[in-house]
């Protein structure tokens, strides 16, 4: 088992990995989201505080969770990466970076969409959207600090010890902006966050989350896909499969050993 | 032992020679205290609400400014590596370098303090309070900020990114310290945000020496 | 059990008075994701193209240097063609 899974550190693997999943991701990322944002928009009965503003929820909540998901895997990559010197690890790492950054932004917004309405401004320091604030920084600083970098295997592994040392970070800054949060705000916002969510409300939920982690499974093996070919481009693996110059060569040289 | 001794005095000795560069960050740290009642309008309670914040605010970023000297002429003359081929572990120079360094741009820092606290008519609560936090809460930037330092002295222009780096990461100790103070301001026990940094600073101190070193070998591939 | 929400189209648009909000953010949402998806594809399609090229630059340069390596092989050839003419022109006694 251990050796099976440890296989997936060779690049070819991995591509191999990506290959299979990257259909079945993107059929459950096109149905999820088609079904759960069609359902959510229309289907759903109306909130009856919120009227029809609430359905932003099937946006919001499924792109603010995974991206703190995002992050967290993110992490976990650059931990394995960083203990085992896996280099496709590293490139999961900086494959997912950007998707997290854009599910952060996602929910950001969206967020403020759904705030000027209901609080009747665009932007509040609310825990919750500060704390995803700080989140998107530090999505942009560690693919800035990986872009930084010429050597893109140290580059690996510097965005990766500044990856782990976000993700130590997360909660203790979650923690602290709640708590500065209730020390000068006071109870003046009203939660939005209902103790219980009806079911005919939840189940599209559920299957927009489903649909935003799969879209984001998907885009991570496109983009991993594109960075193993890019750092192997001159591995024997990668000019067999794709007709690169390794095979050119060998084929030229074959032809000119086959001439009289 | 002595390997971390030398690397003290002569971390010591090199901060002494260069005076100049260390008061550098200091004066930018007076400038920016001075630029906000010059923005905000001088009126004495103004100032006071928002005193502490701005004090750790520019502490910050004066630090951040100082920060690059942490590892950058050990790496551009070649002490690092010795360091790591000396048979001292490299988490242990790690931690007397950030030490030294915290030492060498703290004092000052202190030293100025309380013509600062004067300028913008903190209490002496306030004045004491703002003392403790920046006690317990510069370490703890020069600690993990040492992280950011190490990933990034390698790069030719790391300075922006160095801030881009580590300013979100320092937001917790900005919001406790600040607090702290806001705290100290009303008369009322700020212990429990104390005892918040001082626990983050034993976490960072147990941590970040090992994070240091495996950046610093990364840095220098 | 499920049911359209909504009285008529119009007011599925109208959104109950949100449409602006609610259609803002699903839309930009939208744009957003087709955008990082349609990024990431166009990249891995320029990856390919840039393996392609090089693939095919190595092979013109691969033929270049096997017609160099002929035409040497040819002159030298007929280099020592030569040489056996006149060498066998320069062997023969002219007395």
């Amino acid at each position: 088992m251990w050796k099976w899974i440890n296989s997936f550190a060779k690049p070819e693997r991995a591509y191999w990995l990506c290959d299979v999943l990257q259909n079945w991701f993107a059929g459950v990322a096109i149905t999820g989201l088609i079904i759960g944002i069609v359902w959510g928009l229309g289907y759903a009965p109306q909130d009856y505080q919120q009227g029809d503003s609430f359905r932003i929820i099937y946006i919001h909540v499924p792109s603010a969770i995974l991206a703190m998901g995002a992050y967290v895997a993110m992490a976990i990559a650059a931990l394995v990466g960083v203990v085992w010197q896996w280099r496709t690890a590293f490139m999961f790492m900086i494959a997912i970076a950007p998707v997290g950054a854009v599910m952060t932004f996602i929910s950001l917004f969206t967020g403020s969409f759904w705030g000027k309405p209901m609080w009747g401004t665009w932007w509040i320091w609310d825990a919750r959207l500060t704390s995803q604030l700080i989140l998107l920084f530090l999505y942009l600083g560690v693919i800035s600090l990986y872009t930084a970098f010429e050597d893109k295997q140290q580059a690996g592994k510097a965005a990766g010890v500044m990856a782990m040392v976000g993700v130590i970070n997360i909660p203790i800054i979650h923690f602290s902006v709640e708590w500065w949060n209730t020390l000068h705000q006071g109870a003046t916002i009203t939660k939005i966050g209902k103790p219980s969510i009806a079911p005919e409300m939840l189940w599209p939920l559920l299957i927009c989350i489903l649909g935003f982690a799969a879209f984001i499974g998907w885009v991570t093996i496109i983009r991993m896909k594109n960075e193993i070919i890019m750092r192997d481009l001159h591995r024997p693996w990668v000019a067999q499969r794709f007709g690169g110059a390794e095979t050119g060569v060998a084929e030229a040289v074959a032809n000119v050993d086959g001439q009289p | 032992m002595v390997a971390l001794q030398s690397v003290f005095l002569k971390d010591v000795a090199l901060a002494y020679r260069q005076r100049a560069e260390l008061m550098q960050p200091l004066m930018f740290f007076v400038l920016v205290i001075t630029l906000f009642p010059l923005a905000i309008g001088p009126s004495p309670e103004t100032l006071q609400r928002i005193g502490g914040g701005v004090i750790w605010v520019a502490a910050i970023l004066s630090l951040l400014l100082g920060m690059e000297r942490m590892f950058r002429d050990d790496f551009a003359d070649g002490s690092l590596e010795q360091y790591m081929l000396s048979p001292t572990p490299l988490y242990l120079i790690v931690v007397v370098k950030v030490l030294t360094h915290w030492l060498m741009h703290i004092v000052p820092l202190f030293l100025i303090s309380p013509l600062l606290a004067l300028f913008l008519n903190l209490t002496f609560d306030m004045y004491v309070a703002l003392m403790l936090t920046l006690l317990l809460g510069t370490p703890l930037i020069s600690f993990i900020g040492g992280i950011g330092v190490a990933l990034t002295v390698g790069l030719h222009r790391g300075g922006v990114l160095l801030a881009l780096l580590l300013i979100p990461i320092f937001i917790p100790l900005l919001i406790f310290a600040t607090s702290a103070i806001e705290s100290a301001s009303m008369l009322l026990p700020y212990h429990a945000q104390l005892a918040i940094i001082a626990a983050l600073l034993l976490f960072s101190v147990a941590l970040s020496p090992m994070a240091i070193a495996y950046s610093l070998k990364v840095s220098q591939n | 059990m499920i049911t359209f929400q909504f009285e008529s189209l119009n007011d599925f648009f109208n959104m109950g008075g949100y449409a602006f909000f609610v259609w803002a953010s699903f839309i930009c949402t939208f744009l957003c994701m087709a955008g990082v998806l349609i990024q990431s594809l166009v990249m891995g399609k320029k990856i390919k193209q840039g393996v392609q090229k090089e693939k095919a630059r190595a092979e013109r340069i691969m033929a270049a240097r096997a017609q160099r390596k002929l035409k040497q092989q040819a002159k030298s050839n007929t280099q020592v063609l030569n040489n056996i003419d006149n060498s066998e022109v320069f062997d023969e006694p002219k007395t």
